[in-house]
């Protein structure tokens, strides 16, 4: 599944990375300690987090995840949406919290 | 808590429940040494070995007894999990020295988050307490002092919203032009 059909189906704000929208998802990972993040999720993840500074995308582009979900109703840092943009990591803020994200992406049928 | 800014504000209003005049706020960015220390520095009643012993758990007792919050033990944490430590200092009738130091570059150090939002933030709530706050950047150092301030405004007993907004800008203008200076050439 694309990041694009993903976003049809689920009730997200794009807030960066519009030009990575092509990504294929493959499974998801949720996570909140950047240092573990980097070493468990993989490849083509969709990455499910509460944190919103920088970093992470810098951990993103390192694992090459497919997309970001940022949960919680939490605002995505200024510095964090350039970032991704340069690099075509596209962001998404949720309201949801991460489990209620997750029932969501398996109903979509990403495993 | 989400960046380092707000573990700053709890343990300074830790400070000012422990009954202290003075607060000083220190903040050293050292990104050439890969260090980040925070201190807050009070002249408080200070806390004996037990209740410095009772601080630093997070069980130690419950919300009634408790004199403090969870600052200590999640600033610990914090520090901890970033390749750093926290360490006090504290003597009874003298006050208390809390230091944090992090790794600056390490992944799992929050950001700093809004230092002005802090300083302003206990200006606003305890007037009657001075907060001496101190930046560092490498080389660079920045001081405010709120008696500044308030030798300014003598006949008032609080910051008009306007000097606090004031303040707020001046702390972050400031903050910018250390981070922003080109080390002299030698």
């Amino acid at each position: 599944m694309k990041v694009s059909e993903m976003l049809a189906g689920a009730e997200l704000i794009q807030v960066a990375g519009e030009s990575g929208n092509g990504n294929e998802i493959k499974g998801a990972y949720i996570g909140d300690l950047l240092s573990l993040v980097m070493s468990r999720a993989l490849e083509g993840n969709l990455w499910i987090t509460i944190q919103a500074h920088e970093n992470i995308v810098a951990v993103a582009s390192l694992v090459e995840v497919s997309a970001i979900v940022v949960a919680e109703g939490i605002r995505v840092e200024a510095g964090t949406i350039e970032k991704a943009n340069e690099l075509d990591i596209p962001i998404f803020e949720s309201i949801a919290p991460a489990f209620e994200l997750a029932k969501t992406m398996i109903g979509l049928g990403i495993q | 808590m989400r960046d380092l800014s707000l573990h700053l504000l709890d343990l300074a209003e830790n400070a000012i429940r422990a009954e202290a005049t003075l607060v000083h706020v220190l903040v050293e960015e050292s990104p050439s040494s890969n260090r980040l220390k925070l201190a807050i520095i009070d002249n408080g009643k200070g806390m004996s070995p037990e209740f410095l012993a009772s601080v630093k758990s997070p069980f130690s007792t419950t919300r009634t007894t408790r004199k403090v919050g969870l600052g200590i033990p999640l600033m610990k944490a914090t520090a901890e999990r970033s390749g750093g430590n926290l360490t006090i200092d504290s003597t009874l009738g003298k006050g208390t020295t809390i230091i944090t130091e992090l790794e600056y570059n390490h992944i799992d150090r929050p950001p700093l988050g809004r230092v002005e939002d802090t300083i302003v933030s206990l200006m606003s709530f305890h007037h009657g307490i001075d907060i001496h706050f101190t930046y560092r950047y490498d080389a660079k150092v920045f001081e405010f002092h709120t008696e500044e301030i308030k030798a300014i405004y003598t006949d008032l007993d609080y910051y008009p919203t306007e000097v606090l907004a004031w303040v707020k800008t001046y702390l972050l203008e400031n903050m910018e032009e250390q981070k922003s200076q080109i080390p002299n050439q030698a």
